[in-house]
């Protein structure tokens, strides 16, 4: 078979392609950021630059009510991706000195052997937002509150990078089989309930969720059962309260023995 | 066939083999999600299967099945060697570079952020470059299509390029166009962030960038097995193409109309506004043009069969078509899978009609049947079509052919019907495992059921084809008979010169997206808040 | 040849016939959208607005104790919501049945979104954006909501509850400047 014709503007299919194709394109356009934008409540108010702006995706916001119900804040404390980051050895130095005061409730190498939670392979971004948190009362403790009154931005990011260095208390589970807790492993979902270990670490991890294996029970349960009664609200976005609020005590109880009993012997490594 | 043989036969094995694997998997996920199975042990399993599985079946299976088809059609066609063989074994041993790469770091669980990547969430770096290099090993083939159909105009002035060449450049030009908005998002975006080298990424841009490749890519994989449609069906079922013109037609308005309409992927975005998401809807209606034309193309080529068998009538010429060739029955059902899986798709693109099913069940009922249905079976026929030339095999067994293709069809039918149903009673997508003793997910229980039963016939289907294609050479020729394509009803018609090239229409693409997705790329670009901090998946 | 010009007299008539019910078929669609634009001028999501996700948790639109359903002094009913790894929250969210109800939503973090039961109440959270959406709930009960979008291995747990409830009783709970949620405490 043989071409016909000539390519350029005098051939007609061209010509009229190029042509319909405008005539679509124009349309649309008229359409799409004249008509419909037309309709919106404020457009006479607001006037036809400012619909067509919005409509091709200015921001812009709808108006309405500015009001905002002021409650107390969770916490105050921004989490940013370089608090994960590893840090110089002479952070490591300065938290190493200044965690010498914390040694009598969390253990020499950051493993308590009480209710105090271990601090050993802590992830750094979880440390800095706790101490910040009691620093700010977002976290009530007497004991950690005053402690934390006393610590600079500097003292927390130092304390931070040493108990990261520490070695973690074991290493995470290799094998998901029925033996653990099914709210460990899968959650419950029509409860809003996610496994744990899509964010504690497992599987993934969600940036300021704490490394919780090997944590003492009485630490874990103490936890769960401060959210699920508000009494420790100061999870940004009512994460873990929302988690918490839908776990039975007896599933309480079994997570925490779960994660407890990672720990060999009582915590001393 | 000349240079290419090996070549072909290289990409379709790959494809096909790992096209395998793929479905094993997804006959998994569907099991294991459903009640007849206890939840998955771990989630991330089920989320690691379904990103190897949409890899596999968006990234490897249609590329090469495109590249490989495009060579052979390029000898085949043109009648002579393949201008630049090394240069495609080249683009060959990318992709496959490419896909060991993806797919060893998706074995290890490093990238379980699903085909479509999702950021701010962060796989590996050696994912992405896996992918990267899959695309680029397309490029070559790209500029080899580009090349090769130059050089034979050249030294063929004044002729018409055969249609299923032609075709063929127009989806290199279709794929080269729209990868760009993918590769752009990987290696400008989500590369980066991935590599540590900043902590946050522009997510709504990355959505947007990826809708640019995302409509189009199913047109890029359509290509093929249109190709099939307009230049092989007719003259296997014993008809003439009914307009060769028509069938350039529905290349060209494919080229142009593809790839600036992917913000219908985004109607319930924020970050994009309603006037361009308007644009898009309107002019995805366009895009529905050249599949009615080919509809109506491929069903008067049908009935050019039907007639010059003694069929007479208005409608009584149906039963004088060849329903039992192995061919027909293939045309079948891939035009009742084409229809049902088209409809769908009208009703995906109608902007408000959209916000009943996105993201659930439907959508996924969706592509499944239009790209696994009604494409697919295409690239199995191509594939039988073409074995003898590849393999000097005798025609492949028409038993088997059919077997395979019933069971394709059964199997894609019982899939994806009710996962229509599902999705329209609000079952949500990707989730490892749902709650089925909560009364309002009880009732949607059965449907999962009969969409798992689906899967292993598919799963048995693809079994079907590789033991096809492996043991066909048990039967060799004596003679291959030379390669024909499909006879167009009028041969001594002209082509129109704008039909026999691709310029006008590439430069319209290009207007189109520069008109459709300009501002919304740059405005996204500027806005600070949506650079969000990223989220590296995996345990730490 | 006469049997050549009739054969063509009946292709032409053929493809003139197909390409009116092409054409009747994608003008009826688009008719549809433009119709449905001018009729709900805020579904789907049709502008952008923007907002900081860092800070989000601590001022603006979206701390926590401006989330859930609240009547404004208008008369309008207003659902904000936030969505995060893994929950809505509010969790459970009571609106009131045949009456507008204007969502307003963000992620804090991955993209998610949601779907309401089998109703048209749909859309995406992009964190960085607000989503903004109207729509009406006519019948009166329980109604999940889970997360649509993957936004990690706990996807699957991301299950919300809506609850509509009558809407005399409804505004018989609805306080001036309070959020209502049906979140058991």
């Amino acid at each position: 078979m043989r071409e016909q014709g000539r390519f350029g503007w005098s051939n007609s299919l061209v010509r009229r392609s190029i042509l319909w194709l405008l005539a679509l394109t124009i349309v649309s356009i008229a359409v799409g950021f004249f008509l419909l934008p037309s309709v919106q409540a404020d457009y006479r108010a607001q006037g036809i630059w400012a619909s067509i702006c919005r409509a091709a995706g200015v921001p812009s916001d709808w108006g309405g009510s500015r009001e905002i119900r002021q409650g107390p804040l969770a916490t105050n404390v921004v989490l940013e991706r370089s608090m994960t980051d590893a840090v110089s050895k002479d952070a490591v130095g300065r938290g190493a000195t200044l965690a010498l005061n914390c040694t009598m409730c969390h253990g020499a190498q950051g493993l308590s052997s009480s209710e105090a939670p271990n601090l050993a392979g802590q992830y750094p971004e979880v440390v800095i937002k706790q101490l910040l948190d009691y620093r700010a009362g977002k976290r009530t403790s007497s004991v950690m509150e005053a402690l934390a009154r006393r610590l600079s931005d500097k003292d927390v990011s130092d304390l931070a990078a040493y108990f990261a260095y520490l070695p973690k208390a074991r290493t995470s589970p290799t094998t998901y089989d029925e033996a653990l807790p099914k709210l460990v492993r899968v959650g419950d979902p029509i409860r809003n309930i996610a496994p744990c270990v899509s964010c504690h670490g497992g599987i993934d991890q969600k940036i300021g969720a704490p490394w919780i294996e090997g944590m003492p029970k009485g630490y874990l349960v103490q936890q769960l059962q401060a959210f699920r009664s508000n009494d420790r609200h100061n999870d940004s976005e009512a994460q873990m309260r929302t988690i918490a609020r839908a776990m039975t005590d007896a599933e309480i109880g079994e997570v925490a023995a779960f994660y407890a009993r990672k720990a060999s012997n009582g915590g001393d490594h | 066939m000349f240079n290419a043989r090996k070549l072909v036969l290289a990409h379709f094995w790959v494809a096909f083999v790992a096209f395998l694997g793929a479905l094993a998997l997804g006959a998994w996920q569907m099991y294991v999600r459903s009640p007849l199975s206890t939840w998955v042990k771990n989630p991330e399993h089920y989320y690691r299967s379904v990103t190897a599985h949409g890899t596999v079946m968006a990234y490897v299976l249609p590329t090469l099945v495109a590249m490989g088809f495009g060579y052979a059609i390029t000898e085949l066609a043109l009648k002579r060697p393949l201008i630049g063989a090394r240069w495609a074994w080249g683009g060959f041993w990318l992709v496959i570079a490419g896909t060991v790469m993806a797919a060893v770091t998706m074995a290890l669980g490093k990238a379980s952020v699903l085909y479509t990547f999702y950021p701010p969430m962060l796989a590996s770096p050696f994912y992405y470059f896996g992918v990267v290099l899959v695309v680029l090993g397309s490029w070559i083939w790209v500029a080899l299509m580009h090349v090769n159909m130059r050089r034979w105009k050249k030294d063929n002035p004044g002729a018409s390029v055969p249609l299923a060449m032609y075709g063929n450049v127009a989806g290199a030009y279709l794929w080269a166009w729209t990868s760009v908005g993918a590769a752009v998002e990987i290696i400008v975006l989500i590369l980066p962030a991935s590599l540590g080298l900043t902590d946050t990424i522009n997510a709504g841009l990355a959505r947007v960038f990826f809708s640019w490749t995302l409509h189009a890519i199913v047109y890029f994989w359509l290509m093929p097995a249109y190709i099939v449609f307009y230049t092989i069906m007719p003259r296997a079922i014993g008809g003439r193409l009914y307009s060769d013109t028509m069938g350039r037609v529905a290349f060209a308005l494919f080229l142009v109309f593809s790839m600036p309409i992917g913000i219908h992927h985004l109607f319930a975005d924020p970050q994009v506004g309603a006037g361009f998401k308007f644009v898009h809807a309107a002019m995805t209606a366009m895009v529905s043009i050249p599949t009615f034309l080919t509809v109506f193309t491929i069903v008067a080529s049908a009935e050019i069969a039907a007639r010059l068998r003694g069929g007479r009538g208005a409608f009584g010429w149906v039963k004088a078509l060849p329903w039992g060739n192995a061919w027909m029955q293939a045309l079948l059902f891939s035009f009742v899978m084409l229809g049902f899986g088209g409809a769908g798709g009208l009703i995906n693109m109608s902007y408000q009609m959209n916000e009943t099913i996105h993201n659930t069940q439907w959508v996924t009922g969706h592509f499944h049947l239009i790209f696994a249905g009604a494409i697919v079976s295409m690239y199995f026929m191509a594939a039988y079509e073409l074995w003898p030339q590849l393999t000097g095999c005798a025609p492949i067994s028409r038993a088997l052919i059919k077997t395979q293709i019933w069971l394709w069809f059964i199997g894609m039918m019982v899939l994806t019907m009710p996962w229509h149903l599902v999705g329209l009673l609000g079952m949500p997508r990707r989730m490892a495992y749902y709650d089925y003793s909560n009364p309002e997910i009880a009732s949607q229980a059965w449907t999962v059921v009969a969409s798992a039963i689906g899967g292993f016939i598919l799963l048995a289907s693809g079994i079907v084809l590789i033991y096809t294609l492996a043991t066909a050479t048990r039967r060799r020729a004596s003679a291959v008979a030379p390669f024909t394509f499909s006879r167009s009803a009028h041969p001594h018609a002209t082509t129109p010169v704008a039909l026999n090239g691709l310029g006008l229409w590439a430069g319209m693409m290009i207007a189109l997206t520069v008109v459709n997705y300009g501002y919304p790329i740059a405005q996204l670009a500027l806005v600070k808040e949506a650079s969000v901090p990223v989220i590296p998946i995996g345990s730490r | 040849m006469p049997g050549h010009h009739a054969s063509e007299t009946v292709a032409a008539a053929a493809e003139r016939r197909w390409a009116i019910i092409v054409i009747a078929i994608i003008g009826v669609l688009i008719l549809m959208m433009i119709v449905t634009g001018v009729h709900w001028a805020s579904m789907p999501p049709s502008r952008v607005e923007a907002v900081d996700v860092k800070t989000i948790h601590i001022k603006g639109e979206f701390v926590e104790s401006n989330l859930g359903t609240a009547v404004e002094p208008d008369g309008k009913v207003t659902v904000r919501l936030i969505a995060q790894q893994y929950s809505f929250v509010p969790n459970c969210i009571a609106v009131p049945a045949d009456t507008p109800v204007t969502f307003r939503g963000t992620a804090t973090d991955a993209i998610h979104g949601f779907v309401v039961g089998r109703t048209n109440a749909n859309t995406m959270l992009v964190p960085g954006f607000v989503s903004t959406f109207t729509t009406s709930f006519s019948k009166p009960g329980e109604q999940l909501m889970p997360c649509h979008e993957y936004c990690g291995t706990g996807h699957e747990a991301m299950w919300a509850h809506v609850q509509v409830v009558p809407r005399d009783e409804f505004m018989a709970k609805a306080r001036p400047g309070g959020r209502m949620s049906c979140v058991q405490r």
